[in-house]
């Protein structure tokens, strides 16, 4: 009761951050130097045709006038028209949320299933060959960029070797896309039966999941291993060796959900980033996210889009953090709400 | 005088326990021997760093890296501790032995409810049920009286009291009933008045189950209230141990003295005494005696050659060149020497 109490506060507390996210990101897409209307025109485009298409777009306004007019797309729910794409950007991003969440879910999930318990091995049998072998596998994944790393991959498992398919977004090209249910290709798939389109995505998903997991990967392992470290060096944990608590359950029960809680915050802000779409792996993919979708509105100054794109962005942020601080609440009973 | 071949419960010999740090290799245990006897509690006196608790950890096998059991021999009720298997290490441990620590609050699992970490220990040991081990349990808080032990058992240990918690570790070691409890500063953190609580406790349950208790202070008033034996660590070493009363009427080695006479007195009306200097480097201690420093009788044999323990009374000994008479007997040559001439 009391935690329902809590995430009913922390929704409202939603509503002033994005506010304030919402000016913010209003004065600096249009302060940014640029106009967008010189992409709309020609080399015979008459100054009084500008002036026409500026009006057409609502830049004739003052900033403030365009701002309230645009907070009212925001209420409305649509979030104004995109100039490039003519869909309003709430359809726009919902289209393209999917690619993103699948991709960054998949890949988080892979990270998670690996980082934590290679950084619990390492931590149990420090400064073993697996400690090593880990720690020097990490070193490499903290300090090779995720835009190098992918392209290494695609050379490597798709260009010499032919495992998986080329990077061209998340379905092969003659292999057409589920029906749409919830949006994200393997889910749908699975739902509507159609095998040819889960093992197609799910090969296209392989090597931009690798790429982003192996990068995930590596931070979570040093995390894991250093929080673990430190809790099976703690004084409960000679009280239940004491107490003749076998090596299994002192590792899995007693130390594992302490040695957790540091690593869920790291893995939450790395969620809540990668939400906001991977702009490098979706782009080296041909992924069709939001990432990629921000990249390009970005480029052609579309600012319904861009508003839009860190608008939903500061919410999936904001979201995952709350879905974390449940977490917290659920896992240690020294926190109340 | 008693036949101690007949109730000595634990028998450590010669044990070794040294630290391999960058620095250097810290003898945090150095030839230390001493005798635990069934139904007495032995305080184990020293300053911090003396050793007392590494002690402690190497009767358990559980001293940290980069500790390790260098040599030396644990018995216990006639079973070799130092050539158990990992397993079979674990079979002693909370069952023939169980410790409690100084920080209560600090070695209870934050994340678990007391009855679930005092049931646990309870299951681990009897196989039984998870019900039954919780009834066990509460039985267990009933019987280190913690008061409504029914709803205290669904309480994080950060919702106890430190007195509360240290109550819990009391149940969680004594659940067992041990052939040999050790109490690791189990009072350090605790009121007045609840460190008399959990001392009685203590006490009570050795005493009914005619176990060992080995009791780590450096409280020397705890010592004397609570028992029999007393064991004074220096620097990793044994420096004498006796019967409470012997060692407190007569005691032998100088550091002790100094302990004694640094702990305050409400009945008589003197300033308090301290030892001057402090605790040797561990990496770099003297040769000699290592107390010889700080020793206020201090002589030249007592800076090259280091002291046995030698037999000071009855059960009691003492690592002084005192005792020996080696000093003194140096000393009244010297005197003789000096008052000859004037004899003649």
């Amino acid at each position: 009761m009391r935690l329902w109490q809590y995430v009913l506060k922390r929704l409202l507390q939603l509503l002033p951050v994005l506010f304030g996210v919402s000016i913010i990101i209003f004065i600096i897409s249009h302060v940014l130097p640029g106009d967008p209307v010189y992409l709309f025109v020609g080399l015979d485009t008459t100054p009084e045709e500008i002036a026409a298409i500026r009006a057409r777009m609502g830049l004739d306004k003052q900033l403030h006038e365009q701002y309230i007019i645009w907070l009212k797309d925001v209420m409305r729910g649509d979030l104004g028209e995109s100039w490039f794409t003519s869909e309003s950007v709430a359809e726009d991003l919902m289209r393209r949320f999917p690619a993103t969440f699948e991709l960054t879910t998949v890949a988080l999930l892979v990270a998670i299933a690996l980082g934590v318990p290679l950084g619990v091995l390492s931590a149990v049998y420090r400064n073993s060959w697996i400690d090593n072998l880990s720690r020097s596998i990490t070193l490499i994944g903290v300090s090779v960029p995720s835009f190098w790393l992918g392209l290494l991959l695609i050379y490597v498992l798709f260009f010499l070797l032919r495992i998986f398919p080329p990077p061209s977004g998340r379905i092969g090209l003659l292999v057409s896309p589920p029906e749409r249910i919830t949006g994200l290709y393997l889910v749908d798939s699975l739902l509507t039966g159609n095998w040819k389109t889960l093992s197609s995505s799910a090969q296209h998903l392989a090597l931009p999941v690798l790429t982003q997991a192996l990068v995930t990967l590596a931070p979570i392992t040093r995390l894991m291993r250093s929080s673990m470290l430190e809790v099976l060096g703690s004084e409960y944990i000679q009280a239940a060796r004491a107490n003749g608590v076998p090596d299994r359950q002192i590792y899995f029960r007693d130390a594992l959900r302490n040695a957790l809680l540091a690593p869920l915050t790291f893995v939450a802000l790395v969620y809540g980033n990668l939400l906001g779409g991977s702009v490098v792996i979706e782009r080296i993919f041909s992924w069709p996210g939001i990432g990629r979708y921000a990249l390009e509105s970005i480029v052609v100054k579309d600012y319904n889009a861009v508003q839009g794109f860190v608008l939903l962005a500061a919410v999936l942020y904001v979201l995952v953090f709350l879905i974390v601080d449940i977490l917290y609440f659920v896992i240690d009973p020294r926190i109340t709400a | 005088m008693r036949d101690q071949h007949l109730d000595t419960l634990l028998e450590i010999k010669e044990l070794h326990t040294y630290f391999y740090t960058y620095e250097g290799v810290v003898k945090a245990v150095n030839s230390v021997s001493y005798l635990l006897y069934r139904g007495e509690i032995t305080g184990l006196v020293g300053e911090s760093g003396s050793g007392k608790s590494v002690t402690a950890q190497s009767i358990l096998q559980l001293v940290k890296a980069p500790g390790k059991i260098v040599d030396g021999e644990v018995w216990l009720d006639g079973q070799d501790l130092m050539s158990c298997s990992h397993a079979e290490m674990q079979a002693v441990r909370g069952r023939k032995i169980s410790m409690i620590f100084q920080e209560p609050r600090a070695a209870l699992n934050p994340l678990f409810t007391v009855g679930d970490q005092i049931g646990r220990v309870v299951q681990l040991r009897e196989g039984c049920s998870r019900s039954d081990a919780r009834k066990h349990a509460i039985e267990m808080m009933r019987a280190v009286e913690i008061a409504d032990p029914q709803r205290r058992a669904n309480a994080y240990p950060h919702e106890l009291s430190g007195g509360m918690c240290q109550r819990v570790m009391v149940a969680m070691a004594l659940s067992a009933n041990p052939l040999l409890l050790i109490a690791d500063e189990p009072t350090t953190g605790l009121d007045v008045t609840v460190q008399a609580q959990v001392l009685d406790l203590i006490r009570t349950r050795v005493k009914s189950a005619g176990s060992a208790c080995l009791f780590i202070t450096h409280d020397l008033g705890v010592v004397a209230e609570l028992c029999e034996r007393v064991i004074v660590m220096y620097a990793g070493r044994v420096v004498e141990q006796g019967p409470v009363a012997e060692i407190f009427q007569n005691p032998r080695h100088p550091y002790t003295q100094g302990l004694i006479a640094s702990t305050l007195r409400v009945d008589i009306d003197k300033p308090i005494s301290t030892i001057p200097g402090t605790v040797p480097d561990a990496l770099r201690l003297p040769t000699g005696c290592k107390f010889h420093p700080r020793c206020p009788y201090a002589e030249e044999p007592c800076q090259y050659e280091e002291p046995e323990m030698l037999e000071a009374g009855h059960g009691h000994t003492a690592r002084c060149h005192i005792v020996s008479g080696r000093i003194e007997r140096e000393m009244q040559e010297e005197a003789w020497a000096l008052q000859a001439p004037r004899v003649e």
